[in-house]
């Protein structure tokens, strides 16, 4: 399994027209989004919606981050408005509260739950790591420590997108 | 040569006449277009998600336009299919006949169909050549009547065939209604339709919609063992093909056929394998397979600036598919998809049947003439199943 920073930049890069991000409570929704927000393309701006409805208006270059007041009743406009988002260029990114009533929609929900397979991200799940271990994977991939890292990257230079989210890792990894 | 690996697009079915379209072993596209050219006037489209269901009806339609105006109509590409109503139904299929009509095929509409049409707003304000008397109150019911009759008139092929996708997403309210708009065109317009999921796996005994009608499954192919060579094959083909190279880049075999040193006619290292891995793992789905790999070269990219997934990202990008089978079962569905796997599934309660099939939990397969339901690889790992449970 990929770790927390891996699995969202990925899926939020890969080219999933809507992706969907997992978290454990409401106190917690604000953090989520700011996580997702920051790991954005640079050359994407951002918008923060509360519908499907809303999201539609939304520009196909405009990483929308849509945090719904009805969860499952987004679900169900999603499952039947799927292909209407088809050409978006950054995602629509869903926020649920797992274990929620969206996140039970998605069982009844075939056309959205396949759109969406391999991009539901559980931050918080994935991040119950060994942290030993991922600082040896840091280190063998990136031939540099996470402190490393930083300081050779985060001076604020203009960096690509792959970097934006070995940046995020370090973060997590430093000590 | 560099993979661009958002090619893949899972998330995309093809356009009629798509040059990256790799017919499928069992051919249905093919199949849906020959039984239509030979009379057969409605045929109804069932299967699981991300099948490539989309993709065989568009070549359906690029099949049958020299005996056709084949007209593809994606409904979810225009409309909420959980709200659409029987007139937007009416509306979207109109408006993309007088759009093949006018644009594609140059048919010359009248001036009084073009006014009855630009008053709907269902074509552009450049196809106008100046005012009439026409009828401009026509229900959306007629208005869909007369474009039919009128381009069916003026066509070379003297016959329309309307190809609806989209409408597995209706509820089966929804679904009722729309369907009866659709039977509500003339019997001489041939129908294919992309049935509801309650339509192409409940007991079949209900008339969808029209009498005459056939069902034909989209099947995902087999892709394990000897007898999964052919799935594997066309898998290969649809890879290349999205990436623009050769699928014999991605075939192990040419792989250990290859002299020592040729790097630019095979993919690197273990990929071929890599390849073969997710493809047995999709079950045959092609969305899943593209998924697998779209997410596993993008861990490549971001991990190590890598062109090419290793084991490791391709292992993830598995992990991930896994995790999003778990979230989808209901507790109960466990037992019953031990139980349902390798039978005809007669035993299973209708609705979770029709769910997980929907989902492509459990997939049909035929042996010989029986469909036999099997238990998807990557929710045989999940549930701890036979052999996929260590993988």
């Amino acid at each position: 399994m990929s770790d927390p920073a891996e699995a969202l930049w990925n899926a939020i890069h890969c080219g999933a027209p809507v992706v969907v991000v997992l978290y454990a409570d409401l106190g917690l929704a604000e953090a989520a989004v700011a996580e997702v927000d920051s790991l954005g393309d640079p050359a994407w701006s951002s918008r923060r919606v509360s519908s499907v409805a809303e999201a539609l208006t939304r520009h196909a270059n405009e990483l929308v981050l849509l945090v719904p007041t009805n969860e499952a009743e987004s679900i169900a406009d999603l499952e039947g408005g799927r292909d209407l988002f088809v050409d978006r260029v950054a995602p629509v990114v869903l926020f649920l509260v797992r274990g929620g009533d969206g996140e039970r929609a998605l069982r009844e929900a075939p056309s959205l739950a396949s759109w969406i397979r391999g991009s539901i991200v559980d931050p918080e799940e994935l991040s119950r790591i060994d942290a030993v271990a991922e600082r040896e994977k840091f280190l063998r991939q990136t031939a540099m420590t996470p402190e490393a890292w930083l300081e050779a990257h985060g001076g604020g230079e203009l960096i690509s997108t792959e970097d934006l989210g070995r940046t995020y890792r370090a973060r997590l990894l430093e000590r | 040569m560099v993979p661009d690996w958002k090619l893949l697009a899972p998330h995309r079915p093809l356009d009629p006449g798509a040059a990256a379209y790799i017919r499928p072993p069992d051919g249905t596209g093919e199949r849906v277009a020959k039984w239509i050219a030979a009379g057969g006037s409605t045929v109804l489209l069932g299967g699981p998600v991300g099948v490539g269901k989309s993709t065989e009806l568009a070549h359906a339609a690029s099949q049958l336009q020299a005996t056709h105006v084949a007209c593809l109509v994606p409904l979810d590409r225009f409309a909420n299919m959980r709200k659409i109503t029987a007139d937007e139904a009416r509306s979207v299929i109109t408006a993309r006949v007088a759009d093949l009509a006018l644009r594609v095929l140059g048919i010359d509409l009248s001036d009084d169909l073009r006014e009855v049409l630009r008053a709907r707003n269902l074509v552009d304000a450049r196809w106008m050549r100046g005012t009439t008397w026409a009828l401009r109150e026509a229900s959306p019911e007629i208005v869909l009547d007369l474009t039919l009759r009128e381009v069916a008139r003026l066509s070379r092929q003297r016959r329309i065939c309307l190809l609806v996708d989209g409408l597995e997403k209706c509820p089966e309210a929804v679904g009722r209604e729309v369907f009866d708009a659709i039977a509500g065109a003339p019997d001489d317009v041939d129908l294919a339709v992309v049935v509801p999921w309650y339509a192409a796996f409940g007991p079949g005994s209900d008339q969808v919609v029209r009498s005459g009608e056939k069902l034909f499954s989209v099947r995902p192919p087999a892709v394990s063992g000897a007898e999964g060579r052919v799935g594997r094959d066309f898998l290969r083909g649809v890879l290349g093909r999205r990436l623009g190279m050769a699928p014999e880049f991605f075939d192990a075999t040419t792989l250990i056929d290859a002299p020592p040193g040729v790097t630019d006619v095979v993919a690197p290292g273990p990929v071929a394998l890599l390849v073969e891995r997710a493809s047995e793992q999709s079950g045959g789905c092609v969305r899943t397979f593209l998924q697998i790999l779209a997410d596993a070269g993008s861990y490549a990219r971001l991990r190590r600036d890598a062109d090419w997934p290793d084991e490791a990202d391709i292992e993830d990008a598995l992990a991930d598919q896994r995790d999003s089978f778990r979230r989808i079962l209901l507790p109960g569905d466990r037992d019953a998809i031990l139980e349902a796997d390798g039978t005809s599934g007669m035993e299973l309660a209708l609705d979770r049947k029709i769910r997980l099939m929907a989902h492509g939990v459990l997939l049909e397969r035929l042996h010989g003439r029986d469909a036999v339901l099997e238990a998807h690889p990557l929710a045989r790992a999940v549930l701890g199943m036979g052999e996929a449970a260590n993988e």
